[in-house]
C-alpha cells in the first residue's frame, strides 16, 4: 500500500514535471513566433509610414519652391481660409473670396547671370 | 541668379460681388495696404470694367508699394552714410530730413527728381549743398548726400 502511495506522488510529481515542460515550450515556441510575426507587421508599418513621410515631405518641400517662385514675380493670387465659412452674401450664395498678395525685395542683386 | 531679402508682404483680400450693370465684379474686403497709398481711388480707376481691371488694379498696387520699398531703402542708407546724424521721415518717406554736424537738409522724394532744402546751423541757407545733393549725373541721392559731407 505504501509502494502504491510512493508510486503515485511520484508519478504525480513527474506528471507535473511533464506539464511544467509542456508549457514552457509550447510558450517559447509560441511566443516568440508571435513576437515575430509582430515586429514583422510593426517593421512594414514602419517602412510604409517612412515612405509615406518622405513623399509628403518631397511634396511639400516642392510646393515651397514652386511657391517662392512665384513670389519674385511679386504678385500672387490665392484662395483664403473663409473663417465664417457657412457666410451667405447679400444674393443669398455662398460668400467667395480672392487673395492678392504683393511681395517687394530690398537689396536684390544679380549675383549670377 | 538673385540674391535678396523679401521685405514683409501686403494683403488685399477681394469679395465677389455681382453688379447689375458690369455683373461679376470684386469689391474690397480687407487689406494691409499702407493708408497713404490710395487703394480705393485706384480700385474704382482700375475695376470700373469688372473683372477684367484686376491685373491692372494689382499692378498699380504693386507700383506703389515698390516705389515705398525704394524709398525705404534709401533712408536705411542714408542711415549709414558717415556724417549722418540722424535721418528723419514721414510715415509714406516722401519727406526725408537729414541731420548732420554742419546742415539739415529736408529732401523731398519724388518718382523721378528730388526736391531739397538746406540750411546750417545759423539758418542761412546752402545752395552749394543743395547744387550737389540734387546733381543726379552724380549718381544716386545717397552717394550724392555723401559728397556734399
Amino acid at each position: 500500500m505504501q509502494l502504491t502511495n510512493d508510486t503515485d506522488q511520484v508519478l504525480e510529481a513527474r506528471r507535473l514535471d511533464l506539464s511544467h515542460e509542456l508549457a514552457t515550450l509550447t510558450s517559447t515556441h509560441t511566443l516568440p513566433s508571435a513576437l515575430e510575426s509582430a515586429s514583422q507587421t510593426d517593421s512594414s508599418t514602419d517602412d510604409t509610414n517612412l515612405l509615406a513621410n518622405l513623399f509628403s515631405r518631397n511634396q511639400q518641400l516642392e510646393t515651397k519652391s514652386l511657391e517662392k517662385l512665384h513670389r519674385i514675380a511679386g504678385i500672387t493670387l490665392f484662395i483664403p481660409n473663409n473663417p465664417n465659412e457657412g457666410s451667405i452674401s447679400q444674393d443669398g450664395k455662398q460668400d467667395e473670396f480672392l487673395g492678392i498678395r504683393f511681395e517687394t525685395i530690398q537689396n536684390g542683386i544679380s549675383i549670377s547671370c | 541668379m538673385w540674391e535678396g531679402v523679401f521685405e514683409l508682404p501686403h494683403y488685399v483680400i477681394l469679395k465677389k460681388d455681382f453688379d447689375e450693370e458690369i455683373g461679376e465684379t470684386y469689391t474690397i474686403h480687407r487689406h494691409t495696404i499702407p493708408s497713404f497709398i490710395p487703394i480705393v481711388e485706384i480700385y474704382e480707376t482700375t475695376m470700373k470694367e469688372g473683372v477684367s481691371g484686376l491685373e491692372q488694379f494689382a499692378q498699380s498696387l504693386h507700383r506703389h508699394l515698390i516705389s515705398l520699398s525704394n524709398r525705404s531703402a534709401i533712408v536705411a542708407r542714408l542711415k549709414k552714410v558717415i556724417g549722418v546724424e540722424e535721418v528723419k521721415t514721414d510715415e509714406a518717406v516722401r519727406l526725408v530730413e537729414v541731420v548732420t554736424a554742419g546742415w539739415n537738409g529736408k529732401i523731398m522724394l519724388g518718382e523721378k527728381a528730388e526736391r531739397c532744402v538746406v540750411i546750417d546751423h545759423e539758418n542761412a541757407r546752402r545752395k552749394d549743398v543743395e547744387e550737389i545733393i540734387l546733381d543726379q549725373s552724380k549718381g544716386d541721392l545717397v552717394e550724392r548726400v555723401s559728397m556734399a559731407m
